[in-house]
């Protein structure tokens, strides 16, 4: 409500001014008039042409006659001197002093035609020149038709010759294309593969039975060992049993000799009378005694008799024993032989089939070597083959590139010949499309000079009413109340927002309606830019209007800044003239974005997304201006205090 | 009592300049506070202090409540926009001070009654004489209904009669209960508006004090006399042998007679004159001791 209260009363004392009034509401719209009637017209009226010739050449008073029929008024002087003059004078916007007669029909030599012109006026001497020259060009075309006849005479007898080439090399290519197919069919890509597959069985067949032989060879030393320990056992035995019975047999004969000697003892092979005679006085007691002495001997003989046969079975029984022991010793050394053989056997075939291993590898190495070396000469061939191939298709593609070349020569000489000679002087006939429709000139004038209006009335506007606010007795009231800088920061703007956009809204209407202004393909976008380039040139106002303190230097300044910002805005020079770092001006100031952005959406009819770079270049401006003004509100306070 | 506004020990420098030194004040709700002083001794920076536009870079201000919706403050200039209406000046302001639309319609009526500005409201401020300009610059300043109004010299460049107004109207906002501090270089106003004063020099309080102590501070009065023909030296030395008067001065054909008690002395003046045959064109009293207090401070 602050805000609404702030505003009412700007625009209140402003519409009670009828200066102020009257100029920012009517002086806009004269302006819209005036350029609106005068440049209703894109001809160049009243523009005076000085022109120096001789009057005996026909070209140049074709031409001058032309240029006489395009609205130029032209002026023929009697020499180039007086024609360069009268540009000096002012009574020319320009001379044009033409080559002699003589010299310019030689076709000889190239021949100058001289524009003297005034640089002072800088829009209009491009122009200018342009559009005489457009006429002269003309005139020139002509006089070039002749030679380029001669000139298409001889390609022609060029192009003739060159289709006997042709056909010559097509005949060359045809004998290199059928070499090539013969390289082609040659078949180098045969495989040296050399079976080693029965040698390899050959040398694992080798391998098991060298397994089988070993196997065999163990098992059998391992049986006749185990033989050999039987019979060490059995020998073992045998010596011992045999031991046995020769002690036994000693104790046999021992025994034996005992019971000789008992028998002999007893005597029994005679009786001894005396051993009875002690009962031979009993007799019974002697026949008794004589029974049992009989009785004895019968039995020590028995028993003699006995061990003899003891004794005699036990030394069969040794004998036996001893032949069984020959019997071992005989088998153990056959066993002996036996292992030994087996081995010298087994180490005979061992070394043998070692021996056949080795000869087939040999020969498998040999085999592998003589692949190899036969692939490696089968690559060499192949890599050579290669090159002789490349060559020649090569040989054959250059064949084909220089015929086809030689036809593409043929057939733009061809071409040539066909072309008119007038339309080899003017190859190209040109026709200005202009990127937007075509209209009158003061519709591409309307960008510029709304922003010409938004930087005069927004920075003027801005600086007076920021600066009135300050001189005015009021201010102190303002200050000392409990609204907030911000609060008269942006009542004053938009204020001049309100006014300016009103103002400019009014125009687009008057534009559009009378003038038939395009307002583009959304007017809306033309609002939102108005607003943005407003806020801008407000905000440059504003700052001016805070930092200066008499309405006459604000006011000077406002003038200056805005002759500073147009100059350096391309309407009065090119942009690309301008040097830096003068150009810096150019990139600070919002003019030359709102005039682009402008003439992108009204004259070419853009949408808001070919603005962008504009929109995002003035945003950025619009915040660094903003920070300016709050600062500068800030130290015009502290003068004010 | 409790001030409404005290100042303890305030200076205000701005830039390099001192322009108040360690001001103390006490103000008290209701008065009517005055502040005099010549030109360019710093009564405006201590108004503008007081209510909070300047700081202080020393001592404190104590006010009854820190609101700038309390002060009303009335320049000497006329703060308000020549180019809006009375009642434009006086809405813009009272949206300003956050007022609701009815508040400012209701306070504009009365304060427009109040200094008779009623019939002028759709004027102009610009075509409004001296006077009523004045009093709509009050009538801005009021707007918000201030407990505190500020006065900074309110009669300068009014005439007499717009002065008496004037006075009359500070007198009438005083009895609706608003305590008013004005500054004024013209003493015969301070001394008559004013239960309190404060003499301001060189940005510093000589003298604060109540106008009823003026009368034992006060040595004399002073009675302006204009006669014709204007025989003044035998009239003069008349009344001094008489002890009518103490001492006496003629300046450019008037007289200035100084005495203890004017009320009596104005009979023996004007028998004295009829005696001598003299005709009295003109007769003042001034209450001189305010003046004389202020010559002496200057001094």
């Amino acid at each position: 409500m602050k805000l609404l209260a702030i505003i009412r009363k700007n625009i209140t004392i402003l519409l009670r001014n009828r200066l102020s009034t009257s100029l920012i509401l009517l002086g806009p719209i004269a302006l819209l008039v005036l350029i609106g009637v005068g440049f209703n017209t894109n001809s160049p009226l009243g523009i005076k042409v000085g022109v120096y010739a001789d009057k005996n050449s026909e070209i140049t008073n074709d031409f001058i006659a032309k240029l006489g029929k395009t609205n130029f008024t032209i002026e023929r002087y009697e020499s180039e001197q007086k024609c360069s003059e009268s540009v000096i004078k002012g009574r020319s916007h320009l001379c044009i002093a033409f080559p002699n007669a003589k010299n310019g029909s030689s076709g000889e030599k190239r021949q100058k035609v001289k524009f003297y012109v005034d640089y002072s006026r800088y829009n209009l001497v491009w122009t200018l020149i342009n559009r005489i020259n457009q006429q002269l060009t003309l005139a020139s075309n002509e006089v070039s038709i002749d030679l380029t006849d001669d000139l298409l005479n001889s390609v022609k007898s060029n192009y003739i010759k060159l289709q006997e080439q042709q056909e010559s090399i097509k005949s060359i290519q045809s004998g290199i294309d059928s070499i090539n197919t013969q390289l082609d069919s040659l078949d180098l890509g045969y495989r040296f593969n050399f079976n080693t597959t029965s040698m390899d069985r050959l040398l694992a067949e080798s391998g098991n039975s060298r397994q089988k032989i070993q196997n065999f060879r163990d098992s059998t030393i391992s049986d006749l060992d185990d033989s050999q320990a039987k019979l060490d056992g059995l020998q073992a035995q045998a010596i011992h049993t045999r031991a046995m019975l020769d002690e036994q047999n000693s104790k046999l004969k021992q025994t034996r000799k005992v019971m000789q000697k008992a028998y002999d003892t007893i005597n029994c092979s005679r009786i001894d009378h005396q051993d009875l005679s002690p009962y031979i006085y009993n007799e019974d007691l002697f026949f008794q005694k004589m029974a049992e002495k009989n009785s004895e001997c019968s039995i020590l003989l028995t028993t003699i008799n006995q061990l003899n046969e003891y004794i005699a079975a036990n030394e069969q029984q040794i004998q036996a024993i001893d032949q069984l022991l020959e019997g071992i010793q005989v088998s153990k050394a056959k066993i002996s032989s036996m292992k030994e053989k087996t081995d010298a056997a087994h180490k005979d075939t061992m070394e043998s089939l070692y021996y056949a291993d080795a000869n087939i590898n040999l020969m498998k190495s040999q085999l592998n070597n003589a692949s190899n070396e036969l692939s490696e000469k089968q690559i060499s061939l192949g890599t050579k083959m290669g090159g002789i191939k490349s060559s020649v298709r090569k040989d054959s593609e250059l064949f084909a590139g220089m015929e086809a070349d030689i036809g593409k020569s043929a057939d733009q000489l061809r071409k040539i010949t066909d072309i008119e000679p007038s339309s080899i002087i003017n190859p190209f006939t040109t026709t200005i499309q202009g990127v937007a429709t075509e209209r009158k000139a003061y519709e591409f004038m309307i960008p510029i000079l709304f922003a010409i209006l938004i930087t005069f009335v927004g920075i003027l506007s801005a600086s007076t009413l920021v600066i009135k606010e300050k001189k005015s007795k009021a201010l102190f009231r303002n200050l000392i109340s409990p609204s907030n800088d911000i609060t008269f920061i942006i009542g004053t703007y938009l204020t001049c927002l309100i006014v300016l956009v009103g103002q400019l809204l009014f125009l687009l209407l008057i534009a559009s309606l009378v003038l038939n202004v395009s307002l583009g393909t959304n007017p809306l976008n033309i609002l939102w830019l108005i607003i943005l380039s407003c806020s801008a040139f407000i905000f440059i106002g504003m700052i001016i209007g805070y930092i200066f303190k008499t309405e006459e230097i604000v006011v000077l300044t406002a003038v200056c800044i805005i002759a500073l910002t147009i100059f350096f805005s391309g309407i009065i020079l090119p942009l690309e003239s301008i040097k830096p770092p003068l150009n810096i001006i150019t990139s600070i100031s919002p003019f030359s974005s709102t005039s682009q952005a402008m003439n992108k959406l009204m004259i070419l009819g853009q949408d808001m997304q070919a603005i962008g770079r504009e929109i995002q270049d003035l945003s950025i401006k619009l915040a660094a201006l903003a920070i300016l003004v709050v600062a500068t509100y800030k130290i015009g306070k502290k003068n004010v205090i | 009592m409790e001030p409404i506004i005290k100042l303890n020990n305030v200076s205000v420098s701005i830039g390099q300049k001192k322009i108040l030194n360690s001001i103390n004040l006490e103000i008290f709700r209701g008065e009517v506070f005055g502040i005099v002083g010549p030109s360019g001794h710093g009564k405006s920076t201590l108004l503008r202090t007081i209510i909070g536009f300047l700081k202080p870079t020393q001592g404190t201000i104590r006010v009854e409540s820190g609101d700038r919706q309390l002060f009303g403050f009335a320049t000497q200039d006329n703060s308000f926009y020549p180019e809006l209406t009375v009642q434009e000046n006086i809405r813009y302001f009272g949206k300003i001070y956050n007022l609701k639309d009815s508040e400012i319609e209701k306070n504009m009526e009365s304060m427009l009654k109040i200094v008779q500005l009623e019939n002028h409201k759709n004027m102009l401020s610009k075509n409004l004489s001296g006077g009523m300009q004045r009093r709509l610059d009050i009538v801005c300043a009021m707007i918000h209904n201030p407990k505190i109004l500020i006065l900074d010299e309110p009669t300068t460049g009014l005439d007499p009669m717009l002065r008496k107004d004037m006075w009359h109207l500070i007198t009438t906002l005083n009895s609706i209960g608003t305590t008013i501090i004005l500054s004024s270089h013209m003493l015969d106003e301070v001394e008559l508006l004013c239960s309190r004063v404060a003499i301001l020099k060189n940005g510093t309080t000589r003298y604060s004090f109540s106008i009823s102590d003026l009368k034992y501070m006060s040595p004399t009065q002073e009675i302006h006399l204009i006669l014709f023909p204007g025989q003044y030296e035998p009239l003069a030395e008349h009344l001094k042998s008489n002890s009518i008067i103490s001492h006496y001065r003629i300046e450019k054909g008037e007289a200035y007679l100084y005495t203890q008690d004017a009320s009596t002395a104005i009979y023996w003046v004007l028998y004295a004159a009829k005696e001598m045959n003299e005709r009295v064109l003109d007769l003042d009293i001034n209450q001189m001791s305010l003046q004389q207090i202020f010559e002496e401070v200057q001094k």
